[in-house]
C-alpha cells in the first residue's frame, strides 16, 4: 500500500540547464556548419525523445558569427525549434560570454530549483573581440563557475588556449575535432553527458577519438 | 506539561545508490530530560569525505546545543553566548579533521528545544520550518541559493558570517508546535510551506507510533521526478499532554517492540559533566585525531565524549544509547 503524501510537495522535475555557445562565423562555412546543424538537429531530437532529458533540460543557443545571436533562451527542450544555422562573420565570442552571463544572472529565465547548468563551447578559430574580461567576468558568477564546462576545437585554426581557459579544468580537457565529422561525435558525447546528468549520474567518459 | 515527540528519517538517493556511494545526509537526536535537539546535515557532494562531514557535524553541533541548552538557564542567551556557541560548532568540527576540513564539508541544520527556550541554527541549504498554533509556517532562514548545488557550508570561508543562529523564547517559544528540519533533498521541492506541514503533521498524528516509518515512505516514495538526492527530515512536534511531567521528551516510536525502544536516545550527563566534557572537547590541547573513517570516526569522537554510539550507516543517522 502507497502511504499517504505531504500536500505541498512539487510534482514538477527538476530542471537542467544546457547553454551552447556556436562559432557561426565566415570560417564555418560549408561542411563545418552543415554539420554543426546536423549535431544539434540529433541533439535536441535525441533530448526531446527521452523521457527524463524531455521534462527536465532547457536549452539555450547562442551563436556567434558577426553578430550574436540568441537562437534560443532558456527554452524546454520538449518544445524548442533550432533553425538551420547560417556562417558569415566574425567571432565575436567575448560578446557571446556576455550573453551567458546575462542568461545565468536572470533568475526570470532560470528557475531556483534548477541543476548547475552545463556549458558548451565550440570554435574552429580565433575571438574577434576582446574576450578575456567577459570570460573572467563568467567564470566569477557563482553558477558559471561550478557549471560543466565542455569545449570543442574545430579543425587546426581553433584558438585552444581560448577553449582551455573557458573550460578551465583538468575533468574535461578540451576536444579536438579534427575531421569535420568529429563535430558529429562531439555532440552524440554532449548528448550522452546531459542525459547521464539528467538522472543524477557521473559524468560520463569523454569520446578517445577527440582526446588531443 | 508539554510533551515532545519526534520522528526521522534519512534515504540515500537513487544517484548514491547507483553509484554504491554512501548517503551524504546525516542526523541525530539528542534527548536529556525535556531538552531535545534535532540536527541534520548534507555533506557536500563535490567533497570527498563529506559523509563522515555530515555525521561528525550533527553529533558535535548537537551535543554542543544540549550543553548549552542545559547550562544556560537564562530564557534568552546573550548575543555573545551564541555567537561563542555558533564559533564552537564550527571551530570544533573543522579541528576534528584538521587542515583536510574541506574535503569533509557539510551543511548544518540544528534545532533544539528546552522547557524555557527554542534554539534554531542553520548554515546552507535545506529548510528549518516553525509551526506555530495560529497555523502559521515560517522558514527560519528564507532559501536565498540562486540554484541547486550552490550552499554556504562549515568549511565556507565566511562560514561564520553566514551561519544563522537565534532562539526563541517566552510566547513565541510557547507558541510553536512544531519544528521541521529538512536537507534540501526535501526542502527544494517544497512549494507550499503551510499546506506540506500541515499535511505532514495531519498524517503524523493518524500513526503516532510510527513516525519513522511514515516520514521514510514519504521520502522513499518522493513525487518529484528527477530528484536523485539524499532526503532528510526531522519532525519535532509539542503537544500539551498532562500528566507526563516526568516523562516530557518521548520517541513517537515509543510503543514500537523493544528492539527499537530498548534504545532510548537520552544522554543522562549533568551540567557539569557536560560542561567538563566540553572543555576538553573545544581544548587546543587534544591532539588531534588521526583522518577519520566511518570505522573509527563519529563512534571514536563520541566515545570520547563518554557516549556508545550506533550508526545506521544506509540512514547515515547517530543515536546516543545510555550507558
Amino acid at each position: 500500500m502507497i502511504a499517504m503524501q505531504p500536500t505541498g510537495i512539487s510534482r514538477q522535475a527538476r530542471k537542467l540547464p544546457l547553454i551552447i555557445l556556436a562559432d557561426t562565423s565566415s570560417s564555418m562555412a560549408g561542411a563545418k556548419i552543415a554539420t554543426l546543424n546536423q549535431a544539434l538537429q540529433n541533439e535536441v531530437q535525441e533530448l526531446r525523445t527521452d523521457p527524463v532529458t524531455r521534462d527536465t533540460v532547457l536549452l539555450s543557443l547562442i551563436t556567434f558569427g558577426g553578430i550574436v545571436s540568441e537562437v534560443c533562451n532558456v527554452e524546454p527542450v520538449a518544445t524548442v525549434s533550432i533553425p538551420t544555422l547560417n556562417a558569415s562573420g566574425g567571432t565575436p565570442m567575448g560578446q557571446a560570454f556576455r550573453v551567458v552571463l546575462s542568461h545565468l544572472s536572470d533568475r526570470s529565465r532560470l528557475p531556483v530549483s534548477c541543476a548547475i547548468p552545463t556549458l558548451v563551447l565550440c570554435s574552429d578559430g580565433q575571438p574577434t573581440d576582446e574576450w578575456r574580461t567577459p570570460l573572467d567576468e563568467l567564470k566569477r558568477h557563482p553558477l558559471a563557475s561550478m557549471a560543466v564546462r565542455l569545449a570543442l576545437a574545430i579543425g587546426p585554426d581553433a584558438d585552444k588556449n581560448t577553449l582551455a581557459q573557458f573550460v578551465d579544468n583538468t575533468e574535461h580537457p578540451v576536444l579536438q575535432a579534427d575531421e569535420v565529422n568529429k563535430i558529429g561525435t562531439f555532440f552524440q558525447w554532449v548528448t550522452l553527458h546531459t542525459k547521464s546528468r539528467s538522472v543524477g549520474s557521473r559524468s560520463i567518459p569523454q569520446p578517445a577519438d577527440l582526446l588531443p | 506539561m508539554d510533551r515532545l515527540s519526534y520522528g526521522m528519517a534519512s534515504v540515500k538517493g537513487s544517484f548514491h545508490s547507483r553509484a554504491n556511494l554512501p548517503n551524504q545526509d546525516a542526523y541525530a537526536v539528542f534527548t536529556a530530560g525535556d531538552t531535545t535537539v534535532a540536527a541534520a546535515a548534507d555533506g557536500l557532494g563535490s567533497r570527498p569525505l563529506s559523509d563522515v562531514g555530515a555525521q561528525e557535524a550533527v553529533t558535535i553541533a548537537a551535543f554542543l546545543v544540549m550543553e548549552h541548552l542545559l547550562t544556560d538557564s537564562a530564557h534568552t542567551s546573550s548575543a555573545q553566548t551564541l555567537e561563542e556557541l555558533k564559533h564552537g560548532i564550527v571551530r570544533t568540527w573543522r579541528a576534528r579533521f584538521g587542515r583536510q576540513y574541506p574535503d569533509y564539508d557539510s551543511t548544518l541544520l540544528l534545532a533544539g528545544v528546552s522547557e524555557n527556550k527554542i534554539l534554531l541554527a542553520q548554515i546552507g541549504d535545506g529548510l528549518i520550518v516553525t509551526c506555530d498554533g495560529n497555523g502559521v509556517c515560517l522558514a527560519f532562514v528564507q532559501p536565498t541559493k540562486p540554484f541547486l548545488n550552490v550552499t554556504d557550508s562549515l568549511a565556507s570561508r565566511d562560514a561564520l558570517r553566514v551561519f544563522k543562529i537565534s532562539e526563541m523564547a517566552g510566547e513565541t517559544m510557547e507558541n510553536i508546535v512544531a519544528l521541521f528540519l529538512m536537507t534540501d533533498g526535501v526542502a527544494d521541492d517544497i512549494e507550499d510551506l503551510g499546506p506540506f506541514c500541515h499535511s505532514s503533521m495531519a498524517l503524523l498524528n493518524q500513526k503516532p507510533c510510527v513516525w519513522n516509518q511514515t516520514i521514510e515512505s514519504w521520502l522513499v516514495a518522493w513525487p518529484t521526478p528527477g530528484n536523485y538526492d539524499d532526503k532528510t527530515m526531522v519532525v519535532i512536534s509539542r503537544s500539551v499532554s498532562a500528566g507526563h511531567s516526568d516523562e516530557s521528551v518521548v520517541p513517537a516510536e515509543s510503543a514500537l517492540p523493544s528492539a527499537r525502544q530498548g534504545k532510548p536516545r537520552v544522554m543522562p550527563m549533568t551540567s557539569d559533566q557536560l560542561r567538563s566534557k566540553r572543555a576538553k572537547m573545544v581544548s587546543p590541547q587534544i591532539p588531534p585525531i588521526d583522518k577519520p573513517t566511518k570505522r573509527n570516526g563519529l563512534a571514536g569522537f563520541v566515545e570520547q565524549l563518554g557516549h556508545r554510539v550506533h550508526l545506521k550507516k544506509d540512514h547515515g543517522d547517530a543515536v546516543t544509547e545510555a550507558r
